[in-house]
């Protein structure tokens, strides 16, 4: 999209200097509304068991389980609580999923004298083919067994299954439901093409000096300095960035000073301190031009427990001068220009992908969309706030355009749901590992990865960047 | 002197009595009766914190026994979601918000005593999480 823009117009570098100069203004955003509400927490009391988060969201999806539960399987299917249940009478229970896991790292067992063992390396996945799911609803728990894919699901889900209980006490499965994509409103239509930037773990302070180039070239792309004219048209029209999570490398968060004695580390500042300086000039740049919305993400100076409240501003004084700079929550959901965008930064799809045996991370973010929860695994895997009132990680309506950051590589997909929806899904790559940045545009709902490269020293042409597909 | 002093007579006395275990949880449990007894003055004359003591109301309402019972059975009824570690005015505007239909009855008596612990905490507040 945006090369052949630039191709179409003339050449104009390497010519003399024109009398005029040509100038670009930048879209304006006409709406742009932020629904994050829900995730920001005011007053906080931790002095609450997590019963409460899955005793609401049981409630909650109960009425759209039991809807799509009669959609599929007739509307004079019996749904019974697990207390109703007569063995070998086939009916529909709702509930949520434990799934019990031997691999699973346990702090009891860890800490406990009699097993004596030591604590477990951390693993890429921890499934194993013993795994075992148990049903739970607000009384009782039962295990499942029959047609249900145990390795793909996770803790925390809650879904509808059809079947019948055995004698033996467990629940044989021939079908299960999950409460599928929520209802959406219609995408606006734009008359002209409006672009979000969508970048992803920029790693600053992590020490290595090729993605800072990266960076740079980004920046420089988004606010009209690179390139040629068309270029520069076409970077007119980015409306709005959005950086989702990781803009500090893991190597910030180094806990030596903690473990060495005080009169060593007396001196040492913290690592994230020069990259959050830096994460300040990078932002100047950017807010100077182009509305910019940053979320926190793992390796952020904010909480950890989802949802992440927004980077406080006193980190960054110069940036802040501008009203273009939004921090905002973890999980991230607005309405930019009647397209409703809803997004993480990649916590809760790399948890579900190392408690499930799906190995793209596209295909965990769609099958969060079809389970309508963000992140099922919070609480049990996955820091948590201790909500009470609601759970607000379930979808209320459909977005439009549904990202998650900092995944190993890029991917985007329409995904299309029972009711017409139409979602676009956006798995936006590491910065600093793949260069890669996304390019969603807003009026047909389609997604283009930018990379931004530049060769080594060895080479005798330098920074001869990529751009477009 | 008085008596010598044990460092046990700093906690506070509480009385259980055990309920019977193993009935279904269908119905509603019987009352399982965890009131913190009153506790007495100690030796050195100072009060104990927890002057809470049935019968002497220091509000002008006095604090019904039935009430009392109508808001532990609200406590223990499955139905509005776990008790523990939120208000019971906090616990029946959820059930409300969420379409439960908490009875009405619980409500009122919540308003009527609004600064009293015992009307407004759920029946575990005095244990830690």
């Amino acid at each position: 999209m945006f090369s052949e823009q630039a191709a179409q117009r003339a050449h104009t570098l390497l010519s003399p200097p024109s009398a005029s100069n040509a100038t670009f203004a930048r879209v304006p955003v006409s709406t742009y509304t932020n629904s994050s509400q829900p995730f920001r927490l005011g007053e906080r009391s931790f002095s609450r068991q997590y019963a409460h988060i899955y005793a609401t969201r049981l409630v909650q999806m109960r009425p759209f389980l039991v809807s799509r539960a009669k959609q599929y399987w007739g509307a004079g299917i019996q749904i019974k609580k697990l207390c109703e249940l007569q063995p070998g009478e086939k009916c529909c229970v709702v509930g949520t999923l434990f799934k019990a896991m031997p691999l699973q790292p346990s702090i009891l067992r860890e800490i406990s004298e009699e097993h004596n063992l030591l604590p477990q390396p951390p693993r890429s996945k921890y499934i194993h083919p013993d795994d075992e799911l148990i049903l739970e609803d607000e009384l009782q728990r039962i295990k499942l067994e029959g047609t249900i894919d145990v390795s793909k699901l996770v803790t925390g889900t809650v879904l509808a299954v059809l079947g019948s209980v055995r004698d033996t006490g467990k629940f044989l499965v021939e079908d299960h439901c999950f409460a599928e994509l929520a209802p959406q409103e219609p995408p606006p239509a734009l008359d002209t093409d409006r672009f979000v930037l969508l970048v992803s773990g920029l790693g600053l302070g992590g020490g290595g000096g090729e993605s800072l180039l990266g960076t740079q070239l980004l920046v420089d792309v988004v606010t009209g300095q690179l390139g040629d004219e068309g270029e520069q048209c076409s970077a007119a029209h980015v409306s709005r960035v959005i950086l989702a999570g990781n803009l500090l490398s893991h190597n910030t968060q180094s806990r030596d000073s903690i473990n060495k004695a005080k009169y060593l580390t007396k001196k040492t500042q913290a690592a994230s301190v020069e990259a959050v300086k830096m994460l300040d000039e990078i932002l100047l740049q950017l807010s100077a031009s182009v509305p910019v919305d940053v979320m926190p993400g793992e390796f952020d100076p904010t909480n950890y427990t989802l949802p992440q409240q927004p980077l406080h501003p006193c980190m960054f004084p110069l940036a802040t001068a501008y009203s273009t700079l939004q921090l905002v929550t973890n999980p991230y959901q607005a309405t930019i220009d009647g397209v409703r965008f809803l997004g993480t930064s990649g916590q809760n799809v790399s948890d579900i992908f190392r408690y499930s045996s799906m190995e793209d991370h596209l295909e965990i973010l769609e099958w969060t969309l079809r389970v309508r929860h963000i992140s099922p695994t919070a609480p049990d895997t996955l820091g948590c706030y201790p909500f009470y009132k609601t759970d607000p990680f379930i979808f209320p309506e459909c977005p439009h355009v549904y990202f998650c950051g900092n995944t190993p590589s890029f991917g985007s997909k329409i995904f299309r749901g029972p009711e017409d929806q139409r979602v676009l899904l956006v798995a936006v790559p590491d910065f600093s590992s793949t260069q890669t940045a996304c390019l969603v545009n807003l009026r047909s709902l389609a997604c283009q990865p930018i990379s931004f490269s530049g060769f080594g020293a060895e080479e005798e042409d330098l920074g001869s960047l990529g751009l477009g597909s | 002197m008085g008596r010598k002093r044990l460092i046990t007579d700093s906690y506070p006395v509480v009385k259980r009595r055990e309920g019977s275990a193993g009935h279904s949880k269908g119905e509603l449990a019987p009352e399982l009766g965890e009131e913190p007894q009153p506790l007495s003055v100690d030796d050195l004359g100072r009060p104990e914190e927890q002057h809470v003591i049935a019968g002497e109301e220091p509000q002008p309402l006095s604090v019904d026994d039935a009430e009392l019972e109508l808001l532990r059975q609200f406590d223990l009824a499955w139905q509005y979601g776990p008790c523990t570690g939120i208000t019971r005015l906090q616990r029946w505007h959820r059930a409300e918000q969420m379409g439960l239909e908490p009875p009405p009855e619980v409500r009122q008596v919540l308003q009527m005593h609004p600064g009293d612990p015992r009307i407004q905490y759920s029946l575990w507040h005095v244990y830690p999480l």
